[in-house]
Protein backbone atom coordinates (compact mmCIF):
# COMPACT_ATOMS: atom_id res chain seq x y z
CA UNK A 1 0.00 0.00 0.00
CA UNK A 2 1.47 3.34 -0.92
CA UNK A 3 0.81 6.62 0.68
CA UNK A 4 -0.73 9.11 -1.69
CA UNK A 5 -2.19 11.49 0.82
CA UNK A 6 -1.15 15.10 0.59
CA UNK A 7 0.74 16.80 3.37
CA UNK A 8 -2.27 18.83 4.41
CA UNK A 9 -4.34 15.70 4.80
CA UNK A 10 -1.56 14.11 6.81
CA UNK A 11 -1.48 17.11 9.12
CA UNK A 12 -5.24 17.00 9.46
CA UNK A 13 -5.03 13.35 10.39
CA UNK A 14 -2.24 14.14 12.86
CA UNK A 15 -4.42 16.80 14.46
CA UNK A 16 -7.21 14.26 14.76
CA UNK A 17 -4.78 11.81 16.36
CA UNK A 18 -3.56 14.45 18.78
CA UNK A 19 -7.12 15.35 19.73
CA UNK A 20 -7.99 11.70 20.25
CA UNK A 21 -5.04 11.12 22.56
CA UNK A 22 -5.32 14.30 24.60
CA UNK A 23 -9.06 13.78 24.97
CA UNK A 24 -8.39 10.80 27.19
CA UNK A 25 -8.33 11.41 30.94
CA UNK A 26 -5.27 9.18 31.30
CA UNK A 27 -3.21 11.35 28.97
CA UNK A 28 -1.88 14.57 30.48
CA UNK A 29 -0.53 15.97 27.24
CA UNK A 30 1.52 15.09 24.23
CA UNK A 31 5.28 15.07 24.36
CA UNK A 32 6.78 17.25 21.65
CA UNK A 33 10.38 16.19 22.22
CA UNK A 34 13.16 17.93 24.08
CA UNK A 35 13.34 20.69 21.49
CA UNK A 36 9.96 20.20 19.88
CA UNK A 37 11.34 17.93 17.21
CA UNK A 38 8.44 15.50 17.32
CA UNK A 39 5.85 17.01 15.03
CA UNK A 40 3.94 16.67 11.81
CA UNK A 41 3.87 19.58 9.40
CA UNK A 42 1.47 20.22 6.59
CA UNK A 43 -1.11 22.62 5.27
CA UNK A 44 0.63 25.48 7.02
CA UNK A 45 0.37 24.01 10.47
CA UNK A 46 2.33 22.02 12.94
CA UNK A 47 1.00 19.23 15.11
CA UNK A 48 3.33 18.41 17.99
CA UNK A 49 3.73 14.97 19.53
CA UNK A 50 2.56 13.05 16.49
CA UNK A 51 4.50 11.65 13.59
CA UNK A 52 3.12 9.82 10.62
CA UNK A 53 5.72 7.84 8.71
CA UNK A 54 5.00 6.83 5.15
CA UNK A 55 5.61 3.15 5.44
CA UNK A 56 3.57 0.15 4.52
CA UNK A 57 1.51 -0.05 6.58
CA UNK A 58 1.54 3.59 7.64
CA UNK A 59 3.30 4.13 10.96
CA UNK A 60 1.75 6.51 13.45
CA UNK A 61 3.88 7.52 16.41
CA UNK A 62 2.19 9.23 19.31
CA UNK A 63 4.32 10.51 22.16
CA UNK A 64 2.40 10.98 25.36
CA UNK A 65 2.88 12.14 28.89
CA UNK A 66 0.73 9.83 30.96
CA UNK A 67 -1.18 10.69 34.10
CA UNK A 68 -0.26 8.71 37.16
CA UNK A 69 -2.82 6.09 38.09
CA UNK A 70 -3.64 3.48 35.50
CA UNK A 71 -1.23 0.80 34.30
CA UNK A 72 0.74 2.16 31.36
CA UNK A 73 0.02 -0.69 28.91
CA UNK A 74 -3.66 -0.10 29.58
CA UNK A 75 -3.27 3.62 28.85
CA UNK A 76 -1.43 2.79 25.63
CA UNK A 77 -4.17 0.44 24.56
CA UNK A 78 -6.86 3.03 25.15
CA UNK A 79 -4.86 5.59 23.17
CA UNK A 80 -4.53 3.13 20.33
CA UNK A 81 -8.20 2.26 20.43
CA UNK A 82 -9.30 5.87 20.53
CA UNK A 83 -7.08 6.84 17.61
CA UNK A 84 -8.21 3.89 15.53
CA UNK A 85 -11.79 4.86 16.25
CA UNK A 86 -11.24 8.44 15.13
CA UNK A 87 -9.45 7.41 11.97
CA UNK A 88 -11.99 4.85 10.85
CA UNK A 89 -13.44 7.11 8.15
CA UNK A 90 -10.19 8.52 6.86
CA UNK A 91 -9.33 6.08 4.15
CA UNK A 92 -7.71 2.65 4.05
CA UNK A 93 -4.14 3.87 4.56
CA UNK A 94 -4.99 5.41 7.93
CA UNK A 95 -7.40 2.69 8.95
CA UNK A 96 -4.70 0.06 8.50
CA UNK A 97 -2.00 2.17 10.11
CA UNK A 98 0.13 0.80 12.89
CA UNK A 99 -0.18 2.96 15.99
CA UNK A 100 2.90 3.15 18.16
CA UNK A 101 2.41 4.70 21.56
CA UNK A 102 5.48 6.10 23.27
CA UNK A 103 5.18 6.91 26.93
CA UNK A 104 7.79 9.60 27.22
CA UNK A 105 7.00 10.80 30.68
CA UNK A 106 4.54 10.54 33.50
CA UNK A 107 3.04 13.34 35.51
CA UNK A 108 3.59 13.27 39.22
CA UNK A 109 0.45 12.51 41.22
CA UNK A 110 1.08 15.60 43.34
CA UNK A 111 2.98 18.81 42.99
CA UNK A 112 6.65 17.96 42.58
CA UNK A 113 8.69 18.81 45.61
CA UNK B 1 7.45 -14.22 42.63
CA UNK B 2 10.33 -11.79 42.60
CA UNK B 3 10.28 -11.21 46.29
CA UNK B 4 13.95 -11.48 46.87
CA UNK B 5 16.63 -9.31 45.52
CA UNK B 6 19.55 -11.33 46.67
CA UNK B 7 20.20 -13.19 43.47
CA UNK B 8 21.97 -11.38 40.72
CA UNK B 9 20.17 -12.10 37.50
CA UNK B 10 22.09 -11.76 34.32
CA UNK B 11 21.09 -8.82 32.17
CA UNK B 12 18.51 -9.98 29.67
CA UNK B 13 19.56 -9.56 26.12
CA UNK B 14 17.30 -7.62 23.86
CA UNK B 15 18.04 -9.56 20.72
CA UNK B 16 15.14 -11.41 19.14
CA UNK B 17 11.91 -12.17 20.90
CA UNK B 18 10.32 -8.94 19.76
CA UNK B 19 8.59 -10.64 16.90
CA UNK B 20 6.72 -13.19 18.95
CA UNK B 21 3.05 -12.38 19.08
CA UNK B 22 1.36 -11.19 22.20
CA UNK B 23 3.33 -9.18 24.69
CA UNK B 24 7.05 -9.37 24.41
CA UNK B 25 9.32 -6.74 25.83
CA UNK B 26 12.56 -6.22 24.06
CA UNK B 27 15.26 -3.71 24.64
CA UNK B 28 15.89 -0.96 22.19
CA UNK B 29 18.84 1.32 22.10
CA UNK B 30 16.56 4.21 22.97
CA UNK B 31 16.34 3.53 26.68
CA UNK B 32 12.78 2.38 26.58
CA UNK B 33 10.93 -0.82 27.22
CA UNK B 34 9.03 -2.00 24.22
CA UNK B 35 5.77 -3.85 24.22
CA UNK B 36 4.66 -5.33 20.95
CA UNK B 37 0.94 -5.37 20.46
CA UNK B 38 -1.31 -6.36 17.63
CA UNK B 39 -1.55 -2.89 16.17
CA UNK B 40 1.63 -1.22 17.12
CA UNK B 41 4.36 -0.96 19.67
CA UNK B 42 4.18 0.59 23.11
CA UNK B 43 7.37 2.01 24.53
CA UNK B 44 7.91 3.11 28.09
CA UNK B 45 10.88 5.35 28.75
CA UNK B 46 13.27 4.21 31.45
CA UNK B 47 12.76 7.54 33.20
CA UNK B 48 9.08 6.69 33.58
CA UNK B 49 9.96 3.36 35.20
CA UNK B 50 12.35 5.22 37.49
CA UNK B 51 9.69 7.74 38.39
CA UNK B 52 7.22 5.02 39.36
CA UNK B 53 9.89 3.34 41.48
CA UNK B 54 10.71 6.63 43.17
CA UNK B 55 7.09 7.37 43.96
CA UNK B 56 6.59 3.87 45.35
CA UNK B 57 9.67 4.16 47.57
CA UNK B 58 8.65 7.55 48.92
CA UNK B 59 5.30 6.18 50.04
CA UNK B 60 6.91 3.89 52.56
CA UNK B 61 6.84 5.11 56.16
CA UNK B 62 10.30 5.89 57.39
CA UNK B 63 11.60 7.00 54.03
CA UNK B 64 12.48 10.67 54.27
CA UNK B 65 13.83 11.26 50.81
CA UNK B 66 15.54 9.56 47.95
CA UNK B 67 19.12 10.01 47.09
CA UNK B 68 20.63 11.04 50.38
CA UNK B 69 23.50 13.44 50.78
CA UNK B 70 25.85 11.51 48.60
CA UNK B 71 23.43 10.64 45.84
CA UNK B 72 25.36 12.57 43.29
CA UNK B 73 28.55 10.85 44.32
CA UNK B 74 27.19 7.41 43.56
CA UNK B 75 25.15 8.70 40.65
CA UNK B 76 27.58 7.06 38.30
CA UNK B 77 27.17 3.72 40.01
CA UNK B 78 23.42 3.90 40.09
CA UNK B 79 23.67 4.87 36.48
CA UNK B 80 21.11 4.96 33.72
CA UNK B 81 19.68 8.20 34.94
CA UNK B 82 18.36 9.73 31.83
CA UNK B 83 17.86 13.42 32.35
CA UNK B 84 18.42 13.67 36.07
CA UNK B 85 15.01 14.93 36.99
CA UNK B 86 14.30 15.59 40.60
CA UNK B 87 11.76 12.82 40.96
CA UNK B 88 14.17 10.19 39.73
CA UNK B 89 17.11 11.27 41.86
CA UNK B 90 18.45 8.30 43.77
CA UNK B 91 16.80 5.82 41.45
CA UNK B 92 18.57 3.78 38.83
CA UNK B 93 16.79 1.41 36.52
CA UNK B 94 17.84 -1.14 34.04
CA UNK B 95 15.09 -2.33 31.80
CA UNK B 96 15.46 -5.40 29.68
CA UNK B 97 13.29 -7.83 27.87
CA UNK B 98 10.17 -8.12 30.05
CA UNK B 99 12.23 -7.45 33.15
CA UNK B 100 13.55 -4.59 35.16
CA UNK B 101 16.16 -4.16 37.86
CA UNK B 102 15.96 -1.20 40.20
CA UNK B 103 18.52 0.49 42.41
CA UNK B 104 17.25 2.89 45.04
CA UNK B 105 19.16 5.09 47.44
CA UNK B 106 17.29 6.28 50.51
CA UNK B 107 17.48 8.60 53.44
CA UNK B 108 15.67 6.99 56.33
CA UNK B 109 14.24 8.50 59.45
CA UNK B 110 16.00 7.55 62.65
CA UNK B 111 15.20 5.30 64.55
CA UNK B 112 13.29 3.30 61.97
CA UNK B 113 14.28 -0.30 61.53
CA UNK B 114 16.32 -0.12 58.41
CA UNK B 115 15.81 -3.70 57.28
CA UNK B 116 12.06 -3.33 57.62
CA UNK B 117 12.01 -0.08 55.73
CA UNK B 118 14.18 -1.62 53.04
CA UNK B 119 11.98 -4.65 52.60
CA UNK B 120 8.84 -2.50 52.56
CA UNK B 121 10.42 -0.35 49.89
CA UNK B 122 11.35 -3.43 47.92
CA UNK B 123 7.84 -4.83 48.16
CA UNK B 124 6.14 -1.59 47.24
CA UNK B 125 8.45 -0.92 44.32
CA UNK B 126 7.99 -4.42 42.92
CA UNK B 127 4.23 -4.22 43.29
CA UNK B 128 3.99 -0.80 41.68
CA UNK B 129 6.35 -1.45 38.78
CA UNK B 130 4.74 -4.76 37.95
CA UNK B 131 1.25 -3.31 38.09
CA UNK B 132 2.00 -0.09 36.28
CA UNK B 133 4.33 -1.25 33.55
CA UNK B 134 3.79 -4.98 33.17
CA UNK B 135 7.52 -5.51 33.62
CA UNK B 136 8.73 -8.22 35.91
CA UNK B 137 11.03 -6.86 38.58
CA UNK B 138 13.95 -9.19 39.09
CA UNK B 139 15.77 -7.19 41.70
CA UNK B 140 15.46 -4.13 43.84
CA UNK B 141 18.68 -3.04 45.45
CA UNK B 142 18.09 -0.70 48.35
CA UNK B 143 20.88 1.42 49.70
CA UNK B 144 20.33 3.37 52.89
CA UNK B 145 22.65 6.28 52.44
CA UNK B 146 21.70 8.56 55.21
CA UNK B 147 19.63 8.95 58.34
CA UNK B 148 17.48 11.84 59.31
CA UNK B 149 17.17 12.76 62.96
CA UNK B 150 14.28 14.45 64.67
CA UNK B 151 15.18 18.09 64.65
CA UNK B 152 16.74 18.48 61.26
CA UNK B 153 13.39 19.21 59.70
CA UNK B 154 12.90 17.93 56.21
CA UNK B 155 9.85 16.37 54.63
CA UNK B 156 9.28 14.34 57.78
CA UNK B 157 7.44 11.11 57.21
CA UNK B 158 5.45 11.30 60.42
CA UNK B 159 5.40 8.77 63.24
CA UNK B 160 7.45 5.65 63.04
CA UNK B 161 7.46 2.33 64.79
CA UNK B 162 9.62 2.55 67.84
CA UNK B 163 10.21 -0.39 70.03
Amino acid sequence: MTLTTAAAEIAAAAAEIAAAATGLPTVARLYHGAVGEIATYGGGRRVGGVRIRPDSPLQIDVHIVARYGRPLPEIATSVRTEIAHRLRDRGPALVDAVINVHIADMEDPQVPT
Amino acid sequence: MADTASTKTSEPTGASGGESAGQALSRRSTGAAELQESRGVTTIQDSVVAKIAGLAAREVAGVVSLGGATASAIGGVMGRLRGSEHSTAGVGVEVGERQAAIDIALKVEYPARLHEVASSVRENVIDRIETMTGLEVVEVNVAVLDLSFPGDEEEDAGSQRVE
